[in-house]
């Protein structure tokens, strides 16, 4: 019953997200020219950065495509459901709108976390998978059926975890009031992650257990996908996101308790 | 003077109460140039690269105090208020529209320099305290190509700006501008890095003058012939700048239609 409420809400918030985007048409073609250009310059710089390597941090180039390809698709995902809505959460808190959301009969991080959509990103999850189908197509990989399907669940994780952490720095602004930067969070967390996180730490254990929320976001499930990693490795994953979500729920609503209204 | 100064003090106070943010902006523009460091980093351990580790570190610190020191981001701001007219309260003031715009930009440079401090001292204790800069001519060039390479960035950045008195979106021109400091500027891959054919067409391109030139005169890497010729290069496009900047705000006007007036 309350999931049929649920569904429900998720449609109608789709419907008209949808239609929104119908008067913009155009946009979406113009927007898919875009992010294939943008996939291109994504593998230019790094073909600059093979034509002096072989390997960087222990990757060949056939590997860091297919984790740039897994980012973008996450990156795509996270865009389009997760994005629009955060970026709204300072403005809300800020002028007491969530007043409106805290006092509706449904969850309140679902409801704010659903509400809008940017459905032209559906281009950006595209020219990931262009660069998926490009490397299975050039054979520079060795791949089963199972680890391409397993790029769906991973996927699906990565946005948790992309979720969690920008939730995280969000909910500061409960208590700081004044944060119209959130893009900056984004940006810095999106330029980093695209690379193995493996060139920062020069693969280093000790370094990548300590940035274990941004390793399981695109480097782990890509080495599982390769095989660098046992496939047990999946189980962590899925540990290491409920992990993180868990935190951050935990801080929302102790942040929540300290939310005291503009605007009554 | 006077009243450019008395801007400045308004426009600094004004930057002052978003220290905040403009710590955050300052974050988000050092992190492709520590990336970069990192990725090289890695990359320099194992091969011959055309620059040792230390000088890639000591690179994209320069990236990260002349970008910002160069940066300009005025035009985004003067082609939306001139798409919903709102530079008109400015036509009516008693200085130059132009004035606000630098007065703003070097309010906010001042307080970025502090954010910037840190950056400085490391690079300073990079070269063991001993700077490249040999003499007075390599100080004196390097300050003047700072100087040059700010102003024609700002200059360049207004102009795309003022786009919008015949656009309505002047946001392509912004990316192409964008993708074109990607190549030739040197902001994300040391000129020195490219292909010999990029490198050759950067020396024409204005977009080396706005990053790459000082840094390289700073790093040492460029004769005194090629000083001399560099910075005759910057001045060359610094006056077109001007003179594209001086036709299209007196152009732009006349087709200015204040809407929402």
């Amino acid at each position: 019953m309350i999931m049929k409420r649920y569904l429900d809400l998720i449609i109608r918030f789709t419907q008209n997200n949808l239609s929104r985007e119908m008067e913009f048409r155009e946009n979406f073609i113009f927007w898919i020219l875009v992010q294939a250009f943008y996939v291109g310059l994504h593998l230019l710089t790094i073909n600059i950065y093979f034509g002096f390597a072989d390997t960087i941090a222990g990757w060949t180039k056939p590997e860091v495509y297919l984790l740039v390809g897994i980012f973008r698709v996450m990156e795509g995902a996270f865009k389009m459901l997760i994005h629009p809505n955060i970026v709204k959460l300072p403005e809300f808190i800020n002028r007491g709108d969530l007043d409106f959301a805290l006092t509706k009969p449904v969850n309140t991080q679902f409801l704010l976390g659903t509400r809008y959509q940017r459905l032209d990103e559906a281009a950006t999850i595209l020219g990931g998978v262009g660069v998926l189908v490009y490397v299975y197509s050039q054979n520079l990989i060795l791949f089963s059926w199972a680890s391409i399907l397993s790029i769906l669940p991973f996927s699906l994780l990565g946005l948790t975890v992309m979720y969690s952490l920008m939730m995280f720095f969000v909910t500061f602004s409960v208590f700081l009031t004044k944060m119209s930067s959130i893009w900056v969070y984004w940006e810095v967390l999106s330029k980093s992650l695209r690379l193995p996180i493996d060139v920062y730490t020069h693969g280093s254990k000790v370094f990548n257990g300590i940035l274990w929320p941004f390793v399981i976001v695109v480097t782990l499930p890509a080495q599982i996908i390769l095989g660098k990693m046992p496939a047990y490795f999946f189980f962590l994953e899925i540990i290491g996101c409920a992990i993180l979500l868990w935190a951050v729920n935990k801080f929302w609503n102790f942040a929540l308790r300290h939310y005291s209204s503009a605007s009554s | 003077m006077k009243k450019l100064l008395s801007y400045l003090r308004i426009y600094f106070l004004d930057a002052l109460t978003y220290r905040g943010d403009l710590f955050l902006f300052t974050l988000s523009g050092i992190t492709q140039p520590i990336i970069n460091i990192f990725v090289w980093l890695s990359i320099s351990g194992s091969v011959a690269t055309p620059l040792t580790k230390i000088e890639f570190i000591q690179y994209f610190i320069l990236v990260i105090i002349i970008g910002t020191w160069t940066s300009a981001w005025a035009g985004q701001f003067i082609s939306s208020d001139i798409r919903l007219g709102k530079i008109s309260p400015y036509l009516l003031k008693p200085a130059s529209f132009v004035y606000h715009q630098i007065a703003n930009n070097l309010g906010e440079k001042i307080i970025k320099t502090i954010y910037l401090l840190p950056f400085v001292i490391f690079l300073i204790l990079s070269f063991n305290s001993k700077l490249p800069l040999a003499d007075y001519f390599h100080w004196i060039s390097f300050l003047t190509a700072i100087i040059i390479s700010t102003l024609l960035l700002f200059i360049v950045d207004v102009c795309i700006g003022f786009g919008a008195f015949w656009l309505d979106d002047t946001t392509a021109i912004f990316e192409f501008f964008g993708i074109s400091m990607f190549f030739f500027s040197g902001k994300f891959i040391p000129l020195a890095i490219m292909p010999k054919i990029i490198q050759q067409i950067s020396e024409i391109l204005p977009f080396r003058y706005m990053l790459s030139f000082p840094i390289e005169i700073f790093l040492g890497k460029l004769s005194t012939k090629e000083i001399f010729s560099g910075l005759i290069i910057q001045s060359v496009w610094l006056i077109v700048a001007i003179v594209i900047y001086k036709l299209s705000w007196s152009n732009g006007l006349k087709r200015y239609s204040a809407s929402g007036a």
